[in-house]
């Protein structure tokens, strides 16, 4: 059997080394790519086109906290837009190699519902909103094909350790949690069933 | 809020020209409320229709300038403009993306932008955005909206939050699939399967989203931050 490929992009350093440590355990073959990585050229990068791809873990920033009234509404949209344009792009591109591989694996790192709930956080808030609806329709549109689409979710103001984050995504893309889809995985104490 | 919000007071509803929007503003129009209607097209049936591209934020400060100045001071708005499109997403290229986003996120950004500094300096207001079920639960078949969606839900939300003890309540109203013209004729939204799987049994009917709308624009300051589903029981 061919490795089994994996695309790792994750500007936090040490998320992104505990992550890439840990798929490499599991027997991956993984890339780690910045934010700012070509989306096409990460994927062929990652694969050798037109490979397939095991698994995408794709971490999404969010905007740092600013007040909503008296912001330019231009340039806020702007900074919602940096973050979530890019990694739409990358997981758009990702998505025929994740589907030739017959048992894909789509993992977001985000924040989820918790930007919600801080103050001065409307940007925060759009982009991980966006972020959960976008992992659960992609869930959907490419369950057909056996690949999962999740997210972990980790609390800015209480992150989980690297560690942490690495065995969630490492079980999330393990095949035992091939029924897993479209579910948020939350790295710590509470946080909200739904909305 | 006053007492006895609605009389006579103010409201700006986008997207007012059809559909969604329209039943909105009539249903405001019909509690009392004075409706200024934003759209693209003549908003028939309201106060006053501002023709104007909700995604163009200079344009819609003065829409709301013109407004303040020729009804009054805004006391509610109601953000239905919206536009839908179902497309795998490998063909949601980057001008569907960000057309679809700047209608639905950047067009309620730009809106609410312009009438939060009003009304926190009045200390009173009431703010619903539409989002949808599909930016709840997640959708099929339409990533690009279901994301511009979930964007509203998390900016209403965060909005919510930064907003406390000013007097301006921020809520979203989700619908499910509705029977407005933005849903084709020919949209699986439409059909008999997928109707079957609805505890309701029926699309929403515009008419009951405008009036989740207006109970969270009457509900007062106590209901902020909050998700109301009109969804035939979609997502439970």
């Amino acid at each position: 059997m061919a490795d089994r490929t994996a695309l790792v992009r994750c500007d936090d350093a040490a998320v992104a080394d505990a992550v890439v440590r840990r798929l490499t355990a599991d027997g991956l073959r993984v890339t780690l790519v910045p934010s700012t990585a070509d989306p096409d050229g990460a994927v062929a990068e990652a694969t050798g086109a037109p490979g397939a791809l095991h698994a995408l873990v794709c971490a999404v920033a969010q905007p740092p906290p600013a007040p909503f009234p008296g912001a330019d509404p231009a340039r806020w949209y702007a900074d919602v837009m940096a973050c979530l344009t890019p990694a739409f792009r990358l997981a758009r591109a990702a998505t025929p190699a994740l589907r030739r591989s017959g048992a894909g694996r789509l993992v977001f790192l985000g924040s989820g519902w918790t930007a919600v709930d801080r103050p001065r956080s409307t940007a925060a808030g759009a982009v991980q909103g966006a972020l959960v609806a976008l992992t659960k329709t992609l869930a959907r549109d490419l369950g057909p094909d056996a690949v999962t689409v999740n997210e972990v979710v980790a609390d800015p103001d209480a992150p989980p350790s690297p560690e942490v984050v690495a065995a969630a995504v490492s079980y999330l893309c393990g095949d035992a949690a091939g029924s897993v889809a479209g579910q948020l995985l939350t790295l710590g104490r509470g946080g909200q069933l739904r909305p | 809020m006053a007492d006895d919000p609605g009389r006579g007071e103010v409201a700006v509803v986008t997207g007012a020209a059809s559909g969604l929007g329209a039943a909105i503003a009539g249903a405001l129009t019909a509690a009392g409320w004075q409706v200024a209607g934003f759209d693209l097209r003549p908003s028939a049936a309201t106060a006053l229709g501002v023709e104007v591209d909700v995604t163009d934020a200079a344009a819609v400060e003065s829409a709301v300038d013109r407004v303040e100045r020729e009804l009054g001071g805004v006391g509610a708005l109601v953000t239905a403009a919206g536009v839908y499109e179902i497309l795998p997403v490998e063909e949601i290229d980057d001008v569907r993306w960000q057309r679809m986003m700047a209608v639905n996120l950047s067009g309620t950004a730009t809106t609410v932008a312009a009438v939060v500094p009003r009304m926190v300096a009045r200390g009173r207001g009431g703010i619903v955005t539409v989002s949808s079920d599909l930016g709840v639960g997640g959708s099929q078949g339409d990533a690009h909206y279901a994301a511009s969606k979930g964007a509203i839900v998390g900016l209403t939300r965060a909005l919510a939050t930064e907003l406390e003890g000013t007097g301006v309540t921020v809520n979203t109203v989700a619908p499910g699939a509705a029977d407005t013209p933005m849903l084709e004729e020919t949209s699986p939204w439409r059909s008999a399967d997928f109707l079957a799987t609805l505890p309701v049994r029926r699309l929403v009917r515009p008419p009951e989203i405008a009036a989740a709308a207006l109970f969270l624009l009457e509900a007062g300051t106590a209901v902020s931050g909050q998700v109301l589903s009109p969804n035939a029981g979609a997502t439970i």
